[in-house]
């Protein structure tokens, strides 16, 4: 089926993503050569948290983040790293606990309040995620897993921009070729600096945070956001 | 390969129109290819076959194949995990680091089964799916919306692969206002529907015109459970939105609808289905029910062989009006949602019936609560739109389901809003329950 798919032609854009703006929603068109930048940059932050071949990983997201995901999960199939899914819904974490009983997770990527809430309810939550190397996980999540002792990556979504921890865990790296992050009294500002589909100039991301400009003892250059 | 993109029904005429006596050609040589394969590789084959005495080399044809491989079921297979601790069950017959992702059964019976998987371009679920949303109508340059959920994979690089263009709105319940507003705006071609989204467009449909929001759609897909006839009715009548309902094709990937809507297409190249007596391995004909029986015929990772599905289905090979020699199932239920009340068998079916008619429950939520099979009272848990007068609601659902199934049930009301709270996966709502 792939070699008759493969006749066919190309959609003009990868996909329509849509992201919140303080209290607005907007649109925005992923086109096919960011979409290869999102990935290359998303394997070196995947790197950096020690993913590899030989690992397993667990990434759990909803469709709907897809344009922020998609480059991760792009990612892992280019490490070679063997990834399972699970759903974002509390009911869902019993997945998430199969995977983490049955595997000896490498990374857990993508953790939200929900499923980090409904494990902690179950008492099992840092029995199963204690022995994970690397979690990375949304900012609503992170209160529940720090109280189970559990040092998660920071995942935040900047509007159409993916930023994330890396494991010295001093702000969420963003990519600087694409992005420009500003830190303003009203919030923080987000502006494309590359050729993207969708291009953002100075828009409010309705976030409060700083953001770091210095270089990361990780070895990346990007500038990181810490929120709040 | 995909034709005419204008005219051509078939994404792949060679395959989709295959003549029986080649099909079963190809069967054969998938077969002969397999058994070994699995045997040597695979630890849960390896000790069942032997159990059975059965050797690759006794297996020369498929009536060989059917008349020698011991059939296997779920339960087999996690009390092969249980014992052995491995997480695969014994079915990997390939070194785990040489797999690209695993996806898990939907685990409305009981913990999320692994569905082990390699794969290059596209992972093998959607991928399976790829003649049927051709069949449906989408064709390279439409947008369709993404779906709700992820646990059975990503699709969006799918989509992409067949040159659409995913559109990334939250499709999951509670948020189809949006969702409208996105439909207005892009104009999509198709999107998955499941029970409870259906449930959150009856209330929109008071202040929206679903007919006009629908008129972009080619179509839908429906799945995860049987369509109610009141649903049903609704979607494609009021709506206007033609549905392609989709099912489980025994594990070993989906069967669809086609556009003549009699019954789901196996992909014959893809699987070996059989159809069996539920309980027993005798064949069945295909006008009576049986049980799906399921051979992977494409999966080198982890293959289900001769796999009881549990689900009882009809079964035809009849050409079908749409061109396609591929075997069809109609699906009657699951083996294991019979209730037992005081030795008297209770279908789900029956219920559904009796509840989709009563005006207040037509929507058909519902959920037997059962500790065991065999129960000495039927309870039923039924949802119901808080909305208008519900008086002698319990009591008139109560006789119409007593009418229907010879056993007057304890019903419990909830509102539809509080049962489907108690959803445990985006692709069922489970109809038997424990509590």
């Amino acid at each position: 089926m792939v070699a008759a798919a493969a006749a066919l032609p190309r959609a003009p854009i990868a996909g329509i993503g849509r992201y919140h703006a303080g209290d607005q929603i907007v649109d925005f068109e992923i086109g096919w050569e960011e979409t290869s930048r999102d990935t290359v940059w998303a394997r070196e932050q995947l790197t950096r948290w020690g993913a590899s071949r030989s690992g397993y990983a667990l990434i759990t997201a909803a469709m709907w983040q897809g344009p922020w995901v998609s480059p991760v999960l792009r990612a892992c199939r280019e490490i070679g790293i063997t990834f399972g899914m699970a759903d974002v819904f509390g009911w869902d974490s019993r997945r998430t606990a199969t995977f983490a009983r049955r595997l000896p997770l490498s990374l857990v990527f993508g953790l939200g309040r929900e499923t980090a809430e409904a494990l902690a309810d179950s008492g099992e939550l840092a029995d199963l995620l204690g022995g994970v190397p690397a979690i990375l996980a949304h900012a609503d999540a992170r209160p529940v897993l720090t109280a189970a002792g559990l040092r998660p990556g920071l995942i935040a979504l900047l509007g159409p921009a993916l930023a994330l921890e890396c494991p010295q865990r001093a702000g969420a790296h963003v990519n600087g070729a694409e992005w420009l992050v500003e830190e303003t009294g009203d919030g923080l500002l987000l502006s494309t600096v590359a050729g993207r589909a969708h291009q953002a100039r100075r828009v409010p991301l309705g976030i409060t945070g700083s953001v770091v400009s210095g270089p990361c003892s990780c070895g990346s250059p990007d500038p990181r956001v810490r929120l709040g | 390969m995909p034709t005419d993109v204008a005219g051509d029904r078939y994404f792949q005429p060679g395959i989709e129109t295959m003549p029986r006596a080649e099909l079963t050609k190809l069967q054969t040589e998938r077969i002969l290819s397999l058994v070994p394969y699995a045997y040597e590789r695979s630890a849960f084959y390896h000790e069942v076959w032997d159990a059975a005495g059965v050797r690759p080399a006794d297996i020369r044809d498929l009536d060989d194949f059917a008349r020698l491989v011991p059939t296997i079921t779920r339960d087999d297979i996690r009390a092969f995990r249980s014992r052995t601790g491995d997480p695969y069950a014994g079915l990997l017959c390939v070194d785990p680091s040489e797999l690209t992702s695993i996806t898990s059964s939907s685990g409305t019976t009981g913990e999320p089964e692994f569905f082990p998987e390699l794969w290059d371009a596209q992972p093998p679920l959607p991928l399976a799916s790829a003649r049927d949303l051709w069949e449906l109508g989408l064709r390279p340059g439409d947008r369709v919306l993404a779906p709700a959920g992820s646990f059975r994979g990503f699709f969006d690089s799918f989509y992409q692969m067949l040159g659409l263009v995913p559109v990334y709105a939250d499709t999951w319940m509670g948020h189809w206002a949006e969702v409208l507003e996105v439909i207005k705006a892009y104009r999509p071609a198709y999107v998955q529907l499941m029970g409870p989204i259906i449930i959150e467009l009856e209330r929109l449909a008071a202040t929206h015109d679903l007919r006009e929001a629908f008129s972009c759609f080619k179509g839908a897909s429906f799945a995860g459970q049987p369509l109610g006839r009141h649903q049903a009715r609704m979607v494609r009548e009021d709506w206007g939105l033609e549905l392609f309902v989709y099912t489980s094709a025994g594990d070993t990937g989906t069967a669809w609808e086609c556009r003549e809507h009699d019954g789901y297409h196996l992909w014959e190249d893809t699987v070996l289905a059989e159809h069996l007596s539920a309980d027993g391995n005798d064949p069945v004909s295909g006008d009576e029910v049986g049980e799906l029986v399921a051979t992977n015929l494409d999966d080198l990772a982890a293959p289900l062989i001769r796999y009881r599905s549990d689900d009882l289905v009809r079964m035809s090979g009849d050409v079908c009006g749409c061109g396609r020699t591929h075997s069809r199932m109609w699906v009657a239920g699951r083996k294991g949602d019979e209730t037992v009340v005081r030795g008297r068998p209770v279908l789900v079916g029956d219920v559904w019936a009796a509840v989709e008619s009563v005006p207040e429950t037509a929507d058909g939520l519902f959920q037997i609560i059962r500790p065991s099979r065999e129960v000495e009272e039927l309870r039923v848990r039924v949802g119901y739109e808080p909305s208008g007068d519900v008086g002698g609601l319990a009591e008139r659902l109560a006789a119409a389901i007593g009418e229907r199934v010879g056993v007057v049930p304890v019903v419990e009301l909830e509102t539809a809003d509080e049962i489907l709270a108690r959803s445990t996966s985006v692709a069922k709502f489970p109809r038997v329950v424990k509590k």
